[in-house]
């Protein structure tokens, strides 16, 4: 799920994703896609809160586990803010590669699944790929 | 002059709600005949309303007694009772069925979206720093001249002109985490309606703050100086000021009503996942 556009944030309530996890991932979609670069502040959790007509504790929850990965920090005056573009590097980057693997699988399993012929699946993985490393690109 | 103010204030109060209701543009978002039974019912508890105070009114003129306290209590008590089941109770629901605009536009939405820029660090659609600084120091004076026509033995109510203005600042302050809901594909108007909104809000909760204050100090000094006719003018200022309020608030609701429109109105045109950008 990458459901960010123009610095925009989705979630939907029917979905059987937990708010907080939809939260978490189009948080780290919006900076993989340099949506928000290092240092740019977040949203109040109040802010996302009512916006999102969600409970503060759930942006809570969203924001604290980014923190752990290293994703964002609370500073002191400024709120959250981006603290890194890159996730904090893990013990063992070898079984890392291998979870996101086993990820990209998944998801190449469900396109096949939904009965997409390999150019097709191939000029979505394409399609995306460009709009996650298009900052980068140009 | 007073009968008249008896008379009028509560049936003007009676009589708003529907009103209201009566201007907003018909777009039923429910069955058309249960929004038409809800404003019915609006018009007609409306009515009993007013036949209620103008027999209360009667009583009180023909048999003298109740002229005094009980009619004052009687002024405000129905105004406010009225008023408020009457709006709350009555004209809000008909005014949800009436039109998207005046409905919770996070109700029924099962797919939400929100802005990632942040509002506490943009003050761009706020009052800025120095405006509110001018504030403070209007704030002081009035704390100042407060204190001493209190000290010139006037017993007011400087409770209210202390807290008056720190009120309003966190009104303008609060502006800033008012909900904003946004459609998915990030509707420039639907932001630009907003800002304006915020912008509108912000600088009516700081007028207020400051032109109360000025009011309240002005007030004090010339109740404490024994001014004549101080009664008469606090009174008038302060309903003035009342009145100001009434419709911006008024007016900041109606423009509210438009963009819950505009955003009901972009959440059915948007083709789901029509940007490609979603997963």
């Amino acid at each position: 799920m990458c459901d960010t556009f123009l610095r925009m944030l989705t979630i939907r309530l029917d979905s059987p994703v937990p708010l907080a996890d939809q939260l978490v991932s189009g948080l780290r979609c919006a900076i993989a896609r340099r949506q928000v670069r290092t240092g740019d502040p977040l949203p109040t959790v109040r802010q996302l809160a009512a916006d999102l007509g969600i409970n503060m504790n759930t942006v809570s929850r969203a924001y604290r586990a980014l923190e752990a990965s290293g994703l964002v920090s609370t500073v002191r005056g400024r709120g959250t803010v981006v603290a890194a573009e890159q996730e904090r590097p893990t013990v063992d980057p070898a079984a890392t590669r291998q979870v996101l693997a086993q990820s990209l699988r998944g998801v190449l399993a469900d396109l096949r699944l939904a009965g997409l012929a390999r150019g097709d699946a191939s000029a979505l993985v394409d399609q995306e790929l460009s709009t996650i490393w298009q900052e980068d690109d140009s | 002059m007073m009968i008249w103010f008896d008379r009028l204030f509560p049936a003007l109060m009676a009589i708003m709600p529907a009103l209201i209701l009566r201007s907003v543009p018909m777009h039923p978002t429910e069955a058309a005949d249960d929004a038409a039974a809800k404003e019915r019912r609006v018009y007609l508890l409306t009515a009993l309303a007013l036949g209620l105070h103008a027999a209360a009114m009667t009583l009180f003129e023909t048999s003298q007694a109740g002229r005094g306290s009980a009619q004052a209590g009687w002024v405000m008590g129905f105004s406010m009772f009225a008023f408020f089941h009457l709006w709350f109770g009555q004209a809000a629901p008909a005014l949800a069925a009436r039109s998207p605009g005046w409905r919770n536009p996070q109700g029924e939405a099962v797919q939400r979206s929100a802005s990632l820029a942040p509002r506490h660090v943009q003050r761009a659609s706020t009052v800025p720093r120095s405006a509110l600084l001018v504030g403070w120091m209007l704030y002081g004076v009035a704390t100042g001249l407060t204190i001493w026509s209190v000290v010139q033995g006037l017993h007011a109510s400087i409770l209210v002109g202390l807290i008056w203005w720190p009120g309003f600042v966190w009104g303008v302050r609060a502006v800033r985490t008012e909900a904003e809901p946004r459609d998915a594909a990030g509707s420039a108007e639907l932001e630009q309606a907003y800002s304006d909104q915020r912008r509108f809000r912000a600088w009516g909760f700081y007028w207020l703050g400051v032109l109360g204050t000025a009011a309240m100090s002005v007030a004090f000094v010339a109740a404490a100086l024994d001014l004549p006719g101080v009664g008469l003018s606090g009174a008038i200022g302060g309903s003035l000021i009342g009145l100001v309020g009434a419709v911006m608030g008024t007016m900041a609701s109606f423009r509210q009503a438009k963009i819950n429109g505009l955003l009901h109105e972009l959440d059915h045109d948007l083709k789901p996942q029509g940007n490609g950008d979603t997963v």
